[in-house]
């Protein structure tokens, strides 16, 4: 079944700390009055630029397979490839924040306004992972009554670009999904418009599933260790 | 002189409105374009990039002050061909093939012309092609490449390959950053530089321009 969802854009906004760590600030720091009131006009602006809405499609893990074989660009083992066969549910998913926020950041940049567009485009960048995160939560909400018990039932999102999932798995992906409903569109080179968009799978299971030790071939090029986080969070869940 | 101080100060401020009449001024005073750059708004630029490296500033205040600089060039820049003033480089940059993330590619852009480089920026999702295109037609010291995607970083390569077989290879500089990115990862695909920041790339091109 597939399902558009409208996101309220309360249930999205980032604190205000999390726009901050996305520039490198940490919470520690003082903020200048001119830095603060940047911020405070990047979160005003998100307010009232953002359009959030999402689309989530519940997907058997046979068309699943397909799907993330994609292009036949995955290269070797990853994660995705391990986690998912142990998996009892999956949705695809897809969120956006329109483009009127993306149009926003770009034209900051184009008129000089760099600090301005930075920190917009930080706000909706973790307004976007929010949005997702929504998703997932309802997903889990939904699925809460087909255990006897939740507690030891993981849901995690994984997105083609990352985990070795090629990029290019976006268009099997878009073909199932159709998030073109939501207005995302998908570029020649398997990149969504607008840009502040996500998309991926959940995987919903057993939550050992999705713990691995992080010694992909993948891995080795990613500095991002934020799986690591994830894994950790399932697990005091 | 003062006035290249005052540009200096109001330039690592970010006050933009007050480089732009202090810059005009110094043009009224007859003084010359390349001289105004450099004393004045290459000065005050520098020690934004220290501060910045020494984390006694974040990257707003990096933002706010290069708009302020970009407010002093555009007074600058019709006179800077008149005048035959020379950047200290040229450099084209842009995220790889199938990489929609052009943020850190905007800010190591920002940085390089606040450094006094010229920039040509191809945007997002450039194709190796384009990259080499272009950095033959203008004559570039460098090319700037960067990726956000694990996924996408490999086509870093593609472009260096391309490089090769155009016979660019070596004349013109690559420089590669990016969130996946790595100083191994760069040897391996023979880049000439890696940069784990904006500020690193701005020192990196600018000590690769200085010794050559």
């Amino acid at each position: 079944m597939t399902e558009i969802i409208r996101i309220k854009i309360e249930d999205i906004i980032p604190e205000q700390k999390e726009v901050l760590l996305n520039q490198g600030i940490t919470s520690d720091v003082v903020l200048e009055d001119k830095i603060q009131n940047i911020l405070d006009q990047a979160m005003k602006e998100f307010r009232s630029l953002a359009e959030p809405s999402g689309i989530i499609k519940d997907i058997p893990k046979e068309d699943f397979a397909r799907i993330y074989i994609g292009e036949g660009m995955n290269e070797g083992p990853t994660p995705v490839a391990d986690v998912y066969p142990g998996a009892d549910y999956l949705a695809l998913f897809a969120v956006t924040l329109g483009e009127r926020i993306s149009d926003r950041i770009n034209h900051c940049f184009k008129t000089n306004l760099f600090a301005e567009g930075c920190m917009l485009d930080a706000a909706a960048s973790a307004g976007a992972d929010h949005g997702a995160e929504i998703l997932q939560r309802r997903y889990e909400k939904q699925l809460s009554d087909k255990y006897d018990d939740i507690s030891k039932i993981g849901a995690l999102r994984y997105s083609p670009g990352y985990c070795g999932w090629h990029i290019s798995g976006q268009k099997k992906l878009f073909e199932s999904l159709e998030p073109e409903k939501i207005g995302i569109t998908l570029r020649e080179t398997y990149l969504m418009d607008p840009l502040k968009s996500v998309s991926g799978v959940i995987i919903a299971g057993p939550k050992e599933i999705h713990q691995f030790e992080n010694n992909y071939p993948c891995c080795e090029e990613c500095d991002d260790q934020s799986c690591l986080d994830r894994m950790q969070a399932l697990k005091n869940e | 002189m003062e006035i290249f101080n005052q540009i200096a100060e109001s330039l690592q401020k970010g006050d933009h409105e007050k480089v732009a009449i202090l810059t005009r001024k110094a043009l009224d005073d007859k003084i010359a374009v390349q001289q105004i750059l450099d004393d004045g708004l290459i000065a005050g630029m520098n020690v934004v990039g220290e501060d910045f490296k020494h984390h006694r500033i974040f990257l707003p205040s990096v933002l706010l002050a290069a708009r302020a600089m970009y407010a002093g060039m555009d007074l600058l820049k019709p006179l800077m061909i008149k005048e035959d003033v020379r950047t200290i480089g040229k450099v084209v940059i842009g995220t790889i093939k199938g990489d929609l993330h052009d943020i850190g590619k905007n800010l190591v852009g920002i940085m390089l012309k606040g450094a006094g480089f010229e920039v040509i920026d191809l945007g997002n999702d450039v194709p190796p092609e384009k990259f080499v295109q272009t950095a033959k037609d203008d004559n570039a010291d460098a090319i700037g490449l960067s990726a956000l995607l694990t996924t996408t970083m490999t086509g870093m390569k593609d472009v260096i390959d391309l490089m090769k077989s155009e016979d660019i290879y070596g004349k013109v500089k690559v420089i590669i950053g990016g969130a996946p990115v790595s100083r191994e990862f760069a040897e391996q695909i023979g880049a000439d530089f890696y940069a784990f920041d904006g500020m690193n790339a701005v020192e990196t091109l600018k000590a690769y321009v200085k010794d050559r």
